[in-house]
């Protein structure tokens, strides 16, 4: 949950799914409980459509504008945990890929 | 040396091992440690937890029945994330919501010694210090919070949540005294420590929730552990097996989706017969190899059907094959469609060769490609792109129509923005 003094650090993580897929992770971190959350994962695949990539960024401010990071997913003590329930929420089942 | 220090009800408070200072309310509750704040009903349960900064408004939540355990675990706006199942008091599984289940073995004391889930099928093995120390055997130790005696330790603050109070495993005993305590036996001195975790006897006594005491005049106190454990039979109860079959409902789902995967791929593909038996063998090989992590799964399952015992199909063997068949049928079609990869690319001859490895990018690409929002979610246009809106609960997928309906982006939305956007026009219903 936030307040209107909340602040959010917001990075990616991308990951490689093929020579031709790419994932990125929009993820944030609550500066005041240091905890993380996975906003979306979006898809670019080659090649590169720029219609998509506006469709993307454009979406990014628009869901952090309409709910807060916190509010919007669970959120977790590591990276990596916010990632894997994010990937868990969207049958992208992480440890299948063993 | 350290100094502690309690508050005015002798409530510990400062120093803490990690999360310290602990603050404790008027009756008791710890309402907040290691940053984050902890809300509790008119029962002393606790039902939710929020970032410190904004106690009011938690971020999780726990969903109890008459009992005292957890039934099912949200998020702050109430979207689900973990259902919890118990037999005799004992947690055995906690599904996920995608459906996925975690199965917990537990020894006597009802610690968590290992878990097999879905996101690693090797979700680590503890053992454990007698006062709850966790000692991480496999994998960094058991990857659920649910870990001495099945009870939540909180990561924010390494607390053991046992209802009424929170054990520290580091001090080996409770942060407040006995709520239960005021009448402490004379002839019993173990009784006179009100701080103490089962009268200093861990190995042979569990405290279900945090009162009473352990010389047997609370009958609502610790209770005394068998050397033998619980039954095996009562551990791997009916509505356990009912469990594991859904586990191996999941496998067969997944070879399923595996076997569709395969079939579009030799939709739209040249079949070369050349590659076809020996691609399939190599892959069938290998999938049988991934089915054993379902062996045991199907044994359990299936033993209830036949009467319980192990001699369905030869036992566990039966239940390893019936879980290879599985992952078998999986990696056959994998093999199948790398086998026509390579042969349409020439970059093999075999087809066939290293099908564990095609196996595990076949699998990756099931779990990429369909999945179930798009299958089983209501349908939308997006207006301003054109791309086709996938929503199923709070969970939404945004397709390309333009390119063989390829996933754009995933993201959670509430029920209430994906409502505003139908109103606003933003996302037309198909």
């Amino acid at each position: 949950m936030d307040t209107p003094m909340t602040m959010y650090e917001a990075f990616d993580i991308w990951k490689r799914v093929s020579d031709k897929q790419l994932i990125r992770y929009r993820c944030f971190r609550n500066l005041e409980t240091n905890r993380y959350a996975v906003q979306s994962s979006d898809r670019y695949s080659l090649p590169i459509d720029s219609k998509r990539v506006t469709f993307l960024e454009h979406q990014f401010l628009e869901l952090l504008a309409e709910s807060s990071p916190d509010e919007r997913a669970a959120t977790f003590e590591s990276l990596s945990d916010a990632i894997v329930a994010h990937q868990r929420q969207f049958d992208e089942h992480p440890g299948l890929t063993r | 040396m350290d100094l502690y220090s309690y508050d005015s009800a002798s409530d510990l408070n400062q120093p803490g091992p990690i999360g310290g200072p602990y603050v404790f309310d008027a009756e008791n509750h710890l309402i907040s440690a290691g940053g984050m704040a902890y809300l509790y009903d008119g029962d002393g349960k606790r039902v939710g937890k929020a970032p410190a900064s904004t106690p009011t408004q938690p971020n999780y939540l726990y969903w109890y029945g008459t009992g005292s355990q957890i039934l099912e675990e949200t998020n702050g706006a109430g979207n689900y994330l973990y259902e919890d199942f118990y037999f005799n008091g004992m947690l055995l599984a906690r599904s996920e919501s995608d459906n996925w289940v975690d199965h917990f073995f537990a020894d006597a004391l009802g610690n968590t010694r290992c878990v097999y889930g879905d996101s690693d099928p090797d979700g680590g093995c503890s053992d454990y210090y007698p006062f709850g120390g966790e000692r991480p055997i496999t994998n960094g130790g058991v990857n659920v919070p649910f870990k001495f005696t099945g009870k939540e330790r909180d990561s924010e603050s390494g607390l053991d949540n046992f209802g009424a109070r929170y054990t520290s495993s580091d001090f080996g005993r409770f942060l407040s005294p006995d709520p239960d305590n005021a009448g402490a036996s004379d002839d019993d001195p173990q009784s006179w420590n009100a701080y103490a975790y089962v009268s200093d006897n861990p190995l042979n006594m569990t405290d279900p929730d945090g009162r009473g005491g352990c010389d047997g005049r609370d009958p609502g106190g610790c209770i005394e552990v068998t050397a033998n454990g619980p039954d095996d039979e009562i551990l791997f109860s009916y509505s356990y097996k009912r469990i594991m079959l859904r586990q191996l409902s999941n496998a067969a789902q997944r070879a399923n989706d595996l076997l569709h995967a395969a079939w579009d791929w030799y939709r739209t593909s040249r079949l070369d017969t050349t590659c076809l038996l020996a691609s399939t063998v190599a892959g069938a090989t290998a999938g049988a190899s991934a089915g054993i992590e379902y062996g045991p799964a199907a044994q359990l399952a299936l033993a209830p059907l036949t009467g319980g015992g192990s001699e369905f199909l030869g036992g566990p063997l039966g239940g390893a094959a019936l879980g290879g068949l599985a992952g078998g049928l999986g990696g056959g079609s994998a093999g199948f469609m790398v086998g026509q990869i390579a042969c349409r690319t020439g970059t093999g001859s075999g087809g066939g060769g290293g099908g564990n490895e095609h196996f595990k990018k076949a699998r990756t690409r099931a779990g990429w490609d369909p999945n179930r929002v798009i299958q089983e979610g209501r349908k939308f246009k997006d207006s301003e792109s054109g791309y086709t809106v996938h929503v199923d609960g709070n969970r939404v997928v945004i397709t390309d129509p333009n390119n063989g309906d390829e996933p754009v982006t995933m993201f959670e939305n509430s029920a209430a923005n994906t409502q505003q956007r139908i109103q606003s026009g933003k996302w037309i219903p198909q």
